[in-house]
């Protein structure tokens, strides 16, 4: 068993929140998931991706910036019922079949049950902390994408390292989402 | 630890919640004497029974409706909160 | 004597891996697969610990980690249960409660005192306050299981979260065959056992947890299952309790003799670990499980010397006539009195009505008790059964399934069927999406017993009832006597019930002493509950790994660097002040604020609460949540903002800044950002306002750059227009700071020309070293929240929370300036109209006296005739004046200008002070509209 963790900080990411917030970003060409607390593919890979917090919040993260620094620059322009939101997390890679035993020791929620083709986006609590959660990959080769506030930022890098420490095979510090 | 069915987020442990108490309808500013102002303000009613209770999802900061039998300490519905201004409207 | 047989089939034990250890300083030798307790009776040593209270050596009593009598000290770890504990090479094992060793015990003199020792005891004893330190240390000293080590190191023991559809508790007949079956249906099954080893495995599907066992089962099928090294906490979709049944002792004169011990530790130490319990073996039983025991021994060659029942006709004629047959001697309807010893304190025979039998071991089987502790922690309900003689469960909660002994099925076969159906109809319970809301209890076939046979009473006592406490039936009646006549004060009263073992193998026998003294049924008398956890769990394991959130700005490295002294602010950690060398604490707070007031000083300022709202009821929003009025305020400008609750009661305060028509930006109070923020979330979805409120509290950070130079030092580094005609005090404006896209805001709560400069928190740290590198030509110093403190006092601004409490309202805190009550509505309006009319009871005002008084402090009380008048809030001396400034909250009579007001401090002394108008400095608040010319 063994896992490895990543800070990633080669992604630019973007927030969007609103009534309007769906439809503009779809008038904008960027595919949005569904479903409230789900996730999509907005690039290549999974590593592009929106996810959709609640019914009319989205979270962007993309290796390529200028896309989204283009949303940027739209949205100066007030558009009614979409409003930028500030996304500054810390963001973290967990992977390996340890994985989801890290996360058992840290948090309440079953997400060795989630079922990667149901791409389900997880609002929870960990270690006091609020984090979104998005698993990854398929069952074999489990992904778990990480964000919260950056203020506590050092506290879950500290505590996630302590807590995988037994099967850390490559801590990577900073790395990307791939 | 019970649990809690989130509209929004599903069920999980009551610890990622917040609770603020009763739902209960604000007499008119306007309107009311002193005493039903300062009732609303003061007095909470202790009586077991059927309470509807708002409830806060503390990750994502989504508010909504908790039925809750607290004679029997369980949960029997819990909503979003447009479900709430809908009764209200009927 | 006990010992150990040649090998036999299917013994849990590796007769290749010798271990050896010690015990109270002797080597010996066990095997591989031993515990503790096998190990050392298969070496013969027969006496494992002393009891409770009297000292008396004591045995093997259940083998089952039920009894307190094989309890140990393993090197520095204390109460290692020894019937449970594997054995491990090199141990170095001691016996707990003696005083100079296990044999030769100096406390035993206790035994011969004990009819000076009744029940109540301590009650009776040490109602004198006088005599009761003596007592107590005595008692202290006597008492007690083991030694703790101070120097132990500190382990951090894991806890985990775990999940399963169905979790099975008990992994014998019943609880295997339930596992098996519902894990054939394809639900993720848990099975937890206290044994080292089960029949299931994980070939079947189930998530097999031996060693382990559940310590108590809590609301939504929530359990805290306690392995060797960690706890886990599962969540589990259906329960199912095969948790068996507990064999009870038979009471009669020293029926705590080593060598006495239950049926079922004979079996278990034969079956597991191939030892024989003696030599001619003495079978003394109530129930069928007595014989079925005899048959067991008698299998692997031992001789029965005697088997007595005490029912007057036999509750298993088959079993009887196979065992006559087979040359054993049965007695029906005698009862055991007296138990004899030998030289060694151990059993020599036991004397009966009719005749003495010799013999070097006695099984007693005093029928069962349930198991049914868990069960009723998680909202079941028992039911005794006249024909089993139990307590059988009689409700069950929603997904709470039993099956086995604790139904009072102790037949295989039976207990195997039941436990399948149990398995398969908590997957199905598991399994719906919408569970059905009950679950029904399984027809059970119980085995005969007879009732509970009469105990005569040995007026020599020791015969006893409760093993750990060392309680005799004289005790339980006397107490019944004295008038604790119910079960409930029963177990208070004699403790019946409190050791460790939580009356495993003692309740059942005192309710049915006090059941039989007052002519009542089981049902009638009841039994205590039995509270998690299940079995004494070690401090560590409960403790388990602990989360303490932190947060930290991200100028926290460069505050370090500063030296800074840190103090707590909720979950922050924030500069108190910067240390600086050959300074004092006072020195370094009152040099930050002098560079504030003559030069420039940089605080970081990111703790506060940073929340946006948009849309086009952003502005009426504010308007209801907040005190004064924003959708009237300009584009560019800020405005003061108070939080009330619906009493009228401050509870927060910030800055609310119109960025754009249909968007503000207002800070919240370090402390009171995510109740706030929460609580405007909830405001919002009440009122349904077409608005959106975004948290960016630590996604922005913010710093306050203050003092006469602080617009010289922006200018350097900024494109904005810094010009008062371009943008005013309170005004508020977008633009690039260092590289950063920034919020400035001009504020002015430390009473100079200041900025506060809000970027995102991956730029902080490069704009803060900017300002820093800027601010060398005009000797910037970083302040901290002290310095920040005597700054804002200085301007007589209050702090939320310090100067005002749980029942102030704006009035009382002379901020009804920051109030319009002509709004249409908001929060906390309706009170204070009521509030206005009624006038203050309270004022917070000014003071100041001439010189330093370094013993007045917060919450020193202001007294007027003799009565409290009031409390100091906040005081300090400042330097920047030269005299003592605070405030106060006192009684409105007291609150005119030029009142001398008398503060009590702590040695007694007075002090006197003078109310005084606020601000303190720069009255008319010249400085921060405008600046001055440095």
């Amino acid at each position: 068993m063994s896992a490895t963790l990543q800070q990633v900080v080669n992604l630019a990411r973007i927030g969007f929140k609103g009534p309007n917030a769906a439809a503009w970003l779809g008038e904008q060409g960027i595919p949005l998931p569904e479903r409230a607390n789900s996730w999509c593919v907005t690039g290549d890979d999974e590593q592009d991706i929106c996810v959709r917090l609640g019914a009319s919040e989205f979270l962007l993260e993309r290796g390529d910036g200028n896309a989204l620094r283009k949303l940027q620059a739209e949205i100066a322009a007030h558009i009614p019922g979409v409003y930028p939101v500030l996304r500054e997390d810390c963001a973290f890679v967990i992977a390996g079949d340890a994985a989801d035993d890290v996360l058992a020791q840290m948090c309440n929620v079953n997400f060795a049950a989630l079922r990667a083709e149901a791409r389900e986006a997880v609002m929870t609590l960990m270690i006091g902390v609020a984090v979104t959660v998005v698993p990854q990959g398929n069952a074999a080769q489990r992904r778990y994408r990480l964000w919260c506030d950056p203020t506590f930022g050092d506290y879950v890098w500290s505590s996630l390292n302590e807590v995988a420490g037994p099967y850390l095979i490559d801590t990577k510090s900073p790395g990307g989402a791939r | 630890m019970k649990q809690l069915r989130c509209p929004l987020n599903g069920v999980r442990p009551v610890s990622e919640f917040a609770y603020a108490g009763e739902v209960r309808d604000m007499p008119d500013p306007d309107a009311c004497t002193d005493p039903q102002w300062a009732d609303y303000v003061f007095n909470r009613s202790g009586v077991p029974g059927v309470k509807r209770e708002w409830w806060c999802h503390i990750a994502s900061g989504y508010w909504f409706i908790a039925e809750r039998d607290t004679a029997r300490d369980a949960v029997i519905d819990t909503y979003p909160v447009e479900k709430l201004r809908e009764v209200h409207r009927a | 004597m006990m010992y150990r047989l040649p090998q036999r089939e299917g013994e849990w034990i590796d007769r290749t891996r010798s271990l050896a250890f010690t015990f109270e300083g002797v080597r010996y030798e066990g095997f591989a697969g031993d515990t503790i307790t096998s190990a050392l009776s298969a070496a013969g040593v027969m006496i494992l610990g002393r009891s409770f209270k009297y000292h008396r050596p004591r045995g093997i009593l259940s083998f089952a980690n039920h009894d307190v009598n094989a309890i140990f000290q393993v090197g520095p770890v204390p109460n290692v249960r020894g019937d449970v504990t594997p054995l491990a090479d090199g141990m170095e094992v001691l016996a707990v409660n003696t005083v100079g060793g296990l044999q030769s015990d100096r406390a035993q003199w206790i035994d011969r005192l004990g009819r000076f020792l009744p029940v109540g005891f301590y009650y009776k004893a040490f109602n004198s306050k006088r005599f009761f330190p003596r007592w107590e240390r005595l008692i202290r000293n006597l008492s007690g299981l083991g030694q703790i080590s101070v120097d132990a190191p500190r382990l951090q023991t894991p806890k985990r979260y775990a999940f399963c559809d169905v979790l099975v508790i008990g992994g014998g007949v019943a609880g295997e065959a339930a596992a098996r079956a519902a894990a054939a249906t394809g639900a993720k099954v848990m099975l937890v056992d206290e044994s080292t080893r089960v029949s299931a495995h994980s070939a079947d599907g189930v998530d097999v947890l031996t060693s382990s066992y559940v310590a108590g089962v809590y609301a939504d099928r929530w359990a805290a299952v306690i392995e060797p090294h960690r706890m886990t906490k599962v969540r589990a979709g259906a329960i199912v309790f095969a948790t068996g049944a507990i064999e009870q002792p038979i009471a009669f004169h020293n029926n705590d003799l080593p060598g006495i011990v239950m049926a079922g530790a004979a079996q278990r130490l034969l079956q597991r670990h191939s030892i024989a319990v003696g030599r001619k073996v003495l079978v003394v039983t109530t129930h069928r499980a007595g014989y079925e025991a005899a048959v067991a021994l008698l299998d692997a060659g031992l001789s029965i010397a005697h088997i007595v029942e005490l029912n007057s006709t036999s509750v298993a004629p088959d079993l009887s006539s196979l065992l006559i047959q087979r040359g054993v001697k049965v007695v029906v309807g005698d009862a055991p009195i007296e138990a004899e010893r030998n030289a060694e304190g151990c059993v020599a025979a036991v004397h009966f009505a009719g005749e003495r039998i010799d013999c070097d071991a006695v099984l007693m089987s005093g029928g069962w008790a349930a198991a049914a502790q868990l069960l009723l922690q998680a909202g079941g309900k028992t039911a005794f059964d006249d024909a089993a003689q139990m307590h059988l469960p009689s409700e069950l909660p929603a997904g709470c399934f039993v099956s086995g002994a604790i139904n009072g099925l102790f037949n295989a076969e039976a207990a195997c069927m039941e436990g399948r159906t149990a398995g398969r109809a908590a997957a199905e319970f598991a399994s719906a999406t919408v569970p059905p809301s009950g679950s029904s209890i399984i027809a059970r076939s119980s085995s005969p017993v007879a009732p509970s046979p009469h105990r005569r009473q040995d007026p020599r006592g020791k015969d006893f009832i409760d093993f750990d406490e060392d309680l005799q039936v004289k005790d339980i009646e006397n107490a019944i006597h004295e008038g604790f006549d119910s079960i409930e004060l029963l177990k208070r009263y004699t403790t019946v019930g409190m050791g460790p073992s939580q009356g495993k193998h003692s309740n059942l026998n005192a309710a049915r002493i006090l059941a039989g003294k007052r002519g009542l049924s089981m049902d009638q008398v009841g039994l205590t509950t039995a509270r998690p956890m299940y079995h004494p769990v070690p401090m560590k394991h409960l403790a388990g790994r602990g989360f303490t959130p932190e947060r930290a700005t991200p100028i926290a490295p460069r505050h370090s660097d500063a030296g800074a002294v840190w103090m707590l602010a909720g979950n922050w950690r924030r500069p108190e002040y910067y240390m600086r060398e050959g300074e004092s604490r006072e020195q370094c707070i009152a040099g930050e604020v002098a560079v504030v007031r003559n030069s420039v000083g940089l605080i970081d300022v990111g703790t506060l609460g940073k929340i946006e709202v948009h849309g086009p009821d952003a502005g009426a929003f504010l308007d209801r949540a907040y005190a004064g009025r924003y959708s009237d305020l300009k584009v560019g400008m800020t405005r003061y903002g108070l939080l009330l609750d619906e009493a009228g009661t401050i509870v927060d305060d910030g800055v609310v800044a119109r960025l754009h028509e249909e968007s503000f930006y207002f800070t919240t109070t370090t402390g009171g950002s995510a109740g706030v923020y929460r609580d405007l979330l909830r405001l919002n979805a009440l009122w349904g306002l077409n608005c959106s409120l975004v948290n960016v509290t630590g996604h922005r950070a913010a710093f306050n750059l203050a003092g006469p130079r602080s617009r010289d030092l922006l200018s350097a580094m900024t494109s904005v227009n810094l010009n008062d005609g371009a943008f005013p005090y309170l005004g508020v404006r977008e633009g690039i700071v260092g590289a950063a896209n920034a919020r400035l805001l001009r504020v002015g709560f430390v009473g100079e020309l200041g900025y506060e400069i809000h970027v995102p928190h991956s730029h902080a740290q490069r704009v803060w070293d900017g300002l820093v590198e800027q601010g060398r030509k005009f000797d910037l110093r970083l302040f901290g929240v002290e310095a920040q403190r005597v700054l804002r006092l200085e301007k007589g601004h209050f702090i939320i929370g310090q100067d005002t409490d749980g029942l102030t309202n704006p009035f009382e805190a002379q901020a009804g300036w920051a109030v319009r009550m002509q709004k249409p509505f908001f929060i906390g309006q309706r009170s204070l109209r009521l509030l206005e009319r009624r006038g203050p009871r309270q004022l917070l005002v000014g003071f100041e006296i001439e010189n330093a008084v370094p013993a007045l402090k917060e919450c020193h009380l202001a007294i007027d005739n003799g009565e409290i008048a009031g409390r100091v809030t906040s005081v300090t001396y400042s330097n920047t004046l030269g005299k003592t400034i605070g405030l106060a909250m006192i009684k409105p009579s007291l609150a005119v200008l030029g009142t001398k007001l008398t503060f009590r401090v702590t040695d007694g002394s007075t002090v006197t002070a003078t109310v005084c108008p606020t601000p303190f400095f720069d009255h008319d608040n010249q400085r921060q509209k405008f600046g001055v010319a440095a």
